[in-house]
């Protein structure tokens, strides 16, 4: 069965103006993007780029998913995503993945869709994109990043999005 | 003759190596995050953080588990199911982490106690959020019965009371002459294997038992689930022929 999702992140895609970081939560620092995507100048409903980061961890733990809803459901199908610098340093793919993929992974990873759609099924895997593969080389700063995301998720205007207002936590 | 363990400086650093991959920290500003062997859904390693505070230290999963499930859309259910695992190990929570004060001595037993807790709290809520996709698979299974024992015989999504009283959602009817016939779609999860199993043996017991049948991807990649659905009622895989599917809906072994 072919991929419904491939023409969403294959297309090249637009951000809209004004995307950016929503203020630090109080309980964990954390900061979230949600954005809808253009694509051809249609906003695609139910379509958008997710990213989160933590205020206290400069260049570290930050990720970057497409995402769709699910009609009449409140959950979320994950299509694709980046994970630069997290907080765990291993993950771990499932034993029936592509052959060319590691099992334990350490570092900054893609979670692709192809490798995560079952064909055979028709379905995307269960769990969460439970398939990644190693980014190589590793960004080495923020617009590294935003250059990688914006060519692995096909968005061209990635670059509008600002870096995170990082600060360092001061304890006692 | 007694085996002599060969062990040379390549063997002991392959498995150091090997640990290494399982097991880390990294101190990172005032904190230090320690990997351990235990996984998220996504296959992402919990990563217990450890700062020092006023008591010794706070361990805690670092919102790691709530940015799990926030990924597929199931935060909503980190607070309720967060309290619930923390009041077992008399840990906190607040809206997006769950974490526990210690004393040194207690250090190791914390950050064993966080990360089994913190991975219980994500699978939980995974299973129940990612549970919904298996309406996917049995709109599958529903078309490819149709095609198999023609529309006017099948029923789709049929509730289903077992002599336990337990009223069960039954993915596919198919009403055969004096029999019928339950087909369930069962992906390689431990939640879904057990209910279908529980399931089919409530209805085993009925006074006309229906005859059960598990669909499955891959017999071979279930594993150990295979001998749990296999002791409840026949089990084919989703891509046998239309034969195996009327076999499986006429041998009633139980």
């Amino acid at each position: 069965m072919p991929n419904p999702y491939l023409t969403l992140v294959d297309s090249w895609k637009d951000l809209p103006a004004g995307v950016g970081w929503s203020e630090p939560h109080p309980d964990d620092g954390g900061m979230e993007i949600y954005a809808p995507l253009d694509i051809a100048g249609v906003t695609v409903g139910n379509f958008a780029l997710r990213a989160t980061c933590f205020e206290h961890n400069p260049d570290k733990a930050v990720m970057f998913q497409l995402e769709t809803g699910i009609p009449g459901e409140r959950r979320r199908q994950p299509l694709t995503r980046i994970d630069w610098n997290p907080l765990s340093n291993f993950h771990k793919n499932p034993p029936d993945g592509p052959q060319r993929i590691r099992r334990i992974i350490t570092g900054s990873h893609h979670h692709p869709l192809e490798a995560n759609w079952l064909e055979r099924e028709g379905r995307m895997r269960m769990s969460n994109l439970p398939v990644a593969e190693a980014l190589n080389p590793n960004p080495a700063n923020f617009a590294e990043l935003l250059d990688l995301v914006g060519k692995l998720f096909r968005i061209n205007n990635i670059g509008t999005i600002p870096e995170p207002e990082w600060s360092l936590k001061l304890v006692f | 003759m007694a085996n002599i363990a060969v062990r040379d400086s390549s063997f002991e650093a392959a498995i150091e190596n090997a640990v290494r991959q399982l097991v880390s920290v990294r101190h990172w500003g005032s904190a230090a995050y320690i990997n351990l062997p235990i996984y998220y859904p996504s296959g992402t390693a919990v990563a217990v953080k450890v700062e020092p505070s006023r008591s010794g230290f706070r361990v805690s999963d670092g919102s790691l588990a709530y940015r799990e499930i926030e990924q597929i859309g199931g935060e909503r259910g980190f607070a309720n199911n967060a309290r619930i695992l923390a009041s077992e190990i008399g840990a906190i929570t607040d809206k997006r982490s769950i974490y526990l004060d210690c004393d040194p001595e207690g250090l190791a037993g914390a950050i064993a106690d966080i990360a089994e807790a913190s991975a219980r709290i994500a699978h939980k809520i995974a299973a129940r959020v990612v549970g919904k996709g298996d309406a996917e698979i049995a709109d599958h299974l529903y078309e490819r019965l149709k095609l198999v024992f023609g529309t006017m015989r099948v029923e789709r999504c049929v509730k289903i009371q077992g002599p336990s009283t337990k009223e069960w959602e039954v993915d596919a009817l198919v009403n055969l002459d004096g029999q019928t016939a339950v087909f369930q779609a069962v992906p390689n999860h431990h939640v879904k294997v057990y209910s279908t199993a529980a399931m089919f043996h409530d209805l085993a017991v009925k006074e006309r038992p229906p005859v059960t049948i598990s669909v499955v991807h891959d017999k071979t990649e279930m594993g150990a689930y295979f001998g749990i659905l296999s002791q409840a009622g026949n089990v084919i895989e989703e891509g046998q022929s239309d034969n195996a599917y009327e076999k499986a809906a006429s041998w009633n072994a139980i």
